[in-house]
């Protein structure tokens, strides 16, 4: 009995796994890529730190606090009063105190002639905390001479509510923790799509510009395997060093991120194998995607270095949902789930934030980036086809 | 057997195949001649059926590689004018590769099989390292026990010896006289006068994307009125050219 000749598609297949784990550069997308997740968790707990710290009370140096103790009263609520050292307005522009505040020496004179008193406020906008006392302080001081020019008004015998037309009452639904919950979410999610992306590019671009690059490419369609196995076996071998590579970012990069305590600062991930487990079904269309759109593009390429232009171009695109849902989360709707890499961006952040997403949009996304992948291999095999 | 019929191909306004038709036999050598540009590589693409003829039609032995390109392609092997190794695989997995998208099941038997060509190629050396530190006559000889694993009845070598040493040359024409003596069509390409008149049979010269003659190397010489082949050669070419200006 002689044994069966092992499909052409498989043995593509073999073939290019056994040549990517030998590739140190294949090797080293695939498997460095993953090892920033612990990276990006380490960003998060620096910046929780932060955020905890922020709970502190900030510092705002006064210079001529004892004209205005009403006001530096009213401000020493919110914000811890420190008198101002020599040269403090230079020390905030080099970032050395937060904010000053000066009041001048006819405050007082002013105020208690009823005039227009100015106190100035200087800050340095660039920066996160100092822009956040300017607002403090600004607010502080408004309501200081709200207040004082009710008193004004009483003093003539006129109600002060006469000059509000209309004040405005803030009621603010969103929970700090949700807030904070989808910023991390967004950026898990970007990072664990991204890996689709780039963790296979090197197999990819070694499997198509390459092979027309170093003339492998001709003897291999001088085979009897049909074009179609060629173009089956490529993408396979590229969806398992992208799969291999989204499944190591996916736990490197959870796992440590349950570790922190993030309810300290208000946010409630939900972190669980379950969740893991969903994150990973929902990213294998995205990676099966991913492996074809990007088999196609290098196909189109004729050298190493064109197919890399091109590929790391196009690494930003899958990374555009994650970007704008980190800076403006904006409400799921099912059209999206037709957009592969917004879809998984989306599903992804509802699962480790707790949102349940309707079945259907699920299966939704799974179909459209399998159509879309299916679509991406007919035009590989098309491109493989034509003449040389 | 390989055969030409007329073939004809043009890429954009660029002619590069006028009309070739040309017969190589089973059992013997037959050696394509032409000056670069004279449009041996596409006739042996139409052959191959990576390109499409415009008109005519080619013949590996029953088949029409436009129609029947997986047929025509397992009984066909091919050494491309560069061997385009996988420099991360030993000689013996690209060899194994190609065997097995030519359907030969992997296994003992093809083992065996790789290990007879690499001692007839003597090759036994270095057939288990890395085709990477390859020297250019080690590389050319994988790329023939490649071509030759399935056992195909027609072989095209497109420049064998280009590049090689003395020693490995005559590896080489061993190789190709000896693929003939089995009954094999044998189609290759060469600069080399001196080689092509010992090892052809039969000759195809082809100028400005036509055959300018073929025959034996008597009958080409004759055909010329020359007394040597690089005179029969030159007058034949230079004719076409000249008829074409």
């Amino acid at each position: 009995m002689s044994p069966r000749p092992t499909p052409p598609s498989l043995v593509v297949f073999k073939k290019e796994l056994l040549d990517g784990v030998r590739d140190l550069r294949s090797l080293f997308s695939a498997f460095f890529f993953p090892l920033l997740g612990p990276l990006i968790v380490a960003i998060v707990a620096f910046n929780l730190q932060r955020v905890t710290n922020d709970q502190e009370q900030d510092t705002l140096h006064v210079e001529g606090a004892e004209r205005a103790p009403a006001l530096v009263a009213l401000l020493g609520r919110d914000l811890d009063i420190q008198p101002a050292p020599p040269g403090a307005e230079e020390q905030v522009r080099s970032g050395e105190l937060t904010a000053l505040l000066r009041v001048p020496e006819d405050f007082s004179e002013r105020t208690s002639r009823g005039e227009p008193a100015v106190v100035e406020l200087i800050s340095d906008g660039s920066k996160h905390k100092s822009r956040d006392v300017a607002k403090d302080v600004e607010e502080a001081v408004n309501a200081y001479a709200g207040e004082l020019g009710a008193l004004r008004l009483l003093a003539r015998g006129v109600d002060p509510s006469l000059l509000r037309g209309v004040s405005v009452d803030r009621i603010d639904v969103a929970p700090p923790e949700r807030l904070g919950g989808d910023i991390v979410g967004a950026m898990v999610g970007m990072f664990v799509i991204v890996s689709a992306f780039f963790c296979n590019l090197y197999l990819v671009i070694d499997a198509t510009a390459a092979e027309r690059e170093r003339r492998s490419w001709e003897p291999l369609l001088l085979t009897a395997a049909p074009r179609r196995a060629i173009v089956l076996g490529k993408w396979m071998a590229g969806l398992t060093f992208g799969y291999a590579g989204v499944i190591a970012t996916t736990l490197l990069t959870l796992i440590p991120l349950s570790w922190l305590d993030l309810e300290r600062a208000g946010i409630r991930l939900l972190i669980s194998p379950a969740a893991i487990g969903m994150i990973l079904v929902h990213v294998l269309p995205l990676a099966a995607f991913a492996s074809a759109a990007q088999l196609l593009l290098a196909s189109l390429t004729r050298s190493f270095k064109e197919a890399q232009t091109y590929l790391s171009l196009t690494m930003f695109l899958p990374m555009i949902p994650g970007m704008w849902m980190s800076i403006d989360p904006i409400p799921a709707a099912p059209w999206m789930m037709a957009v592969p890499s917004l879809a998984q961006q989306l599903l992804i952040t509802r699962t480790i934030s707790g949102e349940a997403t309707p079945l259907g949009w699920q299966l939704g996304a799974a179909a459209a980036c399998l159509a879309a992948a299916a679509l991406a291999l007919v035009g590989m095999r098309w491109v493989v086809g034509r003449e040389q | 057997m390989l055969r030409a019929e007329g073939l004809a191909r043009r890429f954009g306004k660029v002619v590069a195949v006028e009309s070739v038709s040309f017969e190589a036999h089973d059992g013997q050598i037959t050696g394509l001649l032409g000056p670069n540009g004279a449009g041996k590589t596409t006739s042996l693409r139409m052959i191959y059926g990576l390109v499409r003829p415009d008109a005519g039609r080619a013949w590996v032995d029953d088949l029409d590689p436009s129609a029947a390109p997986l047929e025509a392609r397992r009984r066909l092997g091919v050494l491309p004018d560069s061997p385009g190794l996988y420099a991360r695989l030993t000689g013996r997995e690209n060899i194994r590769y190609f065997a097995e998208l030519n359907n030969i099941p992997a296994g003992a038997a093809l083992d065996a099989h790789i290990d007879a060509l690499a001692q007839t190629l003597d090759l036994e050396r270095v057939i288990d390292r890395p085709a990477a530190g390859y020297s250019q006559g080690e590389r050319m000889k994988v790329a023939i026990a490649r071509a030759i694993v399935h056992d195909p009845p027609n072989i095209v070598l497109d420049e064998p010896t280009n590049g090689l040493d003395v020693m490995s040359t005559r590896a080489m024409r061993d190789t190709i006289r000896a693929l003939a003596a089995e009954g094999r069509c044998v189609l290759f390409t060469s600069h080399q006068m001196a080689e092509i008149g010992t090892l052809c049979d039969r000759l195809v010269i082809i100028g400005q994307g036509r055959v300018v003659a073929q025959g034996t190397i008597a009958e080409v010489l004759t055909r010329a009125g020359a007394a040597n082949l690089e005179e029969a050669f030159v007058r034949l070419v230079g004719h076409a050219e000249g008829g074409a200006a």
